[in-house]
């Protein structure tokens, strides 16, 4: 349907046909989908989605403020953002910083490989994100690891010292 | 407590301090590893710069402070982080030692 094909009336009909033209527009694949019952809302997608749902509201109940092509472009909108928030990186290599994190870093060092596999995904394509991705795990391990080795050590070695000072 | 400043940087904790200075008010992890990879020209992982984040913090060398989660990144936040005034003094230090060790170099000091 062209933008000079949307009917303009305010039938709950085409209201249906406007959101429906959008969503298929949009082509949210199956991982977007099954995303959207797995993941937590953002706050970008909560509003994209409230603000749809009370346009939707206003149209049934005949108070409508906008016109069925704004509420197309409403509806694209929040598609968009439902699309943008569900891009995942690779969930195993993500569970690995997971474990090896601590709450304060965890969200930080997450929340930037998740921001530059996004420009990957926008440059090249997924699958060249998801081996950047895994690429920047591997190599993590092993400071991350290390320093985790390090504080247990340190921790030991103090325990040591607390041993022979109360001995 | 406030965290006492050590008196020895490493070269890549030298490279992470210039990069935090360099970001000014924007520099959080993307920023900083973008800067760390376009000015060394090698790839440098992200767990690296974290734990050199955190060494340097344990220092008393940075500051850090957590901003508001985006979109783009999930819902999760920034760390946001600053150089402190006496990791800046250690920075000149360590630069005017270089400098000095050049120009003996180039005075023929240094076989």
């Amino acid at each position: 349907m062209r933008e000079d094909q949307v009917p303009c009336d305010n039938s709950i009909e085409t209201i249906e046909l406007v959101i429906r033209e959008a969503y298929a527009e949009a082509h949210l694949d199956l991982s977007t989908k099954l995303g959207v019952i797995a993941r937590r809302q953002t706050l970008a997608e909560i509003k994209a989605f409230a603000e749809l749902s009370s346009a939707i509201l206003e149209f049934q109940k005949g108070e409508a403020s906008m016109t069925p092509l704004e509420l197309k472009s409403l509806a694209q909108a929040a598609f968009a953002a439902l699309k943008d928030t569900t891009i995942r990186p690779p969930f195993n290599a993500e569970y690995l910083l997971y474990l090896l994190l601590g709450n304060d870093e965890r969200d930080a060092l997450i929340g930037d490989l998740n921001e530059r596999y996004r420009r990957i995904i926008g440059r090249f394509n997924k699958r060249h994100a998801d081996i950047w991705y895994y690429k920047q795990v591997a190599g993590s391990l092993f400071p991350l690891v290390r320093r985790a080795l390090l504080r247990i050590g340190a921790l030991v070695w103090l325990g040591r010292i607390l041993r022979r000072l109360i001995s | 407590m406030a965290k006492k400043a050590s008196n020895y940087i490493g070269e890549f904790e030298e490279f992470v301090l210039l990069a935090i200075l360099n970001q000014g008010d924007n520099a959080y992890g993307v920023t900083i590893h973008e800067a760390l990879e376009e000015a060394t020209g090698r790839s440098i992982t992200i767990g690296s710069l974290y734990t050199t984040l955190s060494r340097l913090e344990d220092k008393g060398l940075v500051q850090s402070w957590v901003g508001e989660p985006t979109a783009e990144r999930g819902g999760r936040a920034k760390k946001h982080y600053k150089v402190k005034g006496s990791a800046q003094s250690l920075l000149r230090e360590a630069h005017a030692a270089r400098q000095r060790l050049m120009s003996l170099e180039t005075s023929g000091g240094v076989a």
